[in-house]
């Protein structure tokens, strides 16, 4: 089924997602962690939403506008950390476009979310290793995938069930 | 309420896998025994420290006697005059140095990089 909806509607979705996915990373920073690598991911909730309300251009869109905006609050525009926060992101955002795309129905929000949340780790630990620390980088990625796992499956089911449920999104879902 | 997808299953379980094989690749690199690096004028040698052995490394001077036991490595002999090399005593972890300047000898333990026996073997070899 075909959605009927205008290039205006569609923009004013993207604005409204990244709001959200500013304000979530926002609320992201107030909770301590361990180390400063480690997220939740709570911004990634609306990026996940909008796989299934925006074709695949906006999603990228969405994305760019939310690692801008979330560099721009942490103030890590112009460091090094842009450059992770963007490649993981990119890499995330094209493993979720590309498990979605690929199976459809066949997959609920948890392993699109498991999926990218293991690509945007995996290759924030390659670029760590090649870029900015030694080989000897790689002793983070256990942690760090194990947390990355836990906490996307858990964003996943939140992910499915605001999907399932929202009244605001009847309507907008496509496919 | 929420239906999971068996897709969903395979990709949380092969992540999880994928997880736990580079734990054990990653963390078993650590108990690997280090590398004696002896570093002369003229050569650089590699020893395992997992075998006793002595070695003597000429120098411009004389020998010197380096004794790699039990795990730990140390000057036994040296031909200069004020044996500061020799009062270093047992290098036995990572980044652990002693050397002898007149004789233009430096041994330090370095970690082991390589994860397979095959390459600690050619290392051996290479310093036979």
């Amino acid at each position: 089924m075909k959605p009927i909806q205008s290039v205006t509607e569609k923009n004013n979705l993207i604005a409204i997602l990244a709001g959200c996915s500013l304000f979530l990373s926002l609320i992201e920073f107030t909770i301590p962690k361990p180390l400063p690598f480690m997220r939740i991911g709570l911004a990634n909730i609306p990026v996940m939403i909008s796989l299934v309300i925006l074709s695949p251009r906006q999603t990228f869109f969405l994305m760019f506008i939310k690692v801008l905006g979330q560099s721009l609050v942490s103030g890590t525009l112009f460091s090094y950390i842009f450059l992770f926060s963007i490649a993981g992101s990119f890499s995330s955002c094209s493993a979720m476009l590309f498990v979605k795309h690929m199976f459809r129905s066949k997959v609920s929000m948890v392993g699109i979310s498991a999926a990218g949340a293991f690509i945007s780790n995996s290759v924030q630990v390659l670029m760590a290793c090649i870029f900015i620390f030694e080989k000897s980088a790689v002793v983070i990625a256990p942690p760090f995938l194990a947390t990355g796992l836990v906490t996307s499956v858990l964003l996943g089911l939140f992910t499915e069930y605001f999907i399932n449920h929202s009244e605001w999104l009847k309507g907008k879902v496509r496919t | 309420m929420i239906r999971l997808k068996l897709l969903d299953f395979v990709i949380i379980f092969s992540v999880l896998l994928i997880t736990i094989i580079l734990t054990l690749i990653i963390y078993s690199g650590y108990n690997l025994p280090g590398l004696l690096k002896i570093t002369s004028e003229s050569d650089v040698y590699f020893f395992t420290l997992d075998t006793d052995r002595t070695v003597q490394i000429s120098g411009p001077i004389g020998n010197s006697v380096i004794r790699i036991e039990a795990g730990s490595a140390f000057f036994t002999d040296s031909p200069c005059h004020d044996k500061l090399c020799v009062k270093t005593g047992h290098l036995n972890k990572t980044g652990d140095w002693a050397g002898c300047l007149p004789n233009k000898v430096f041994i330090s333990i370095v970690k082991n990089g390589n994860s397979s026996e095959e390459a600690i073997n050619e290392t051996d070899s290479v310093s036979y």
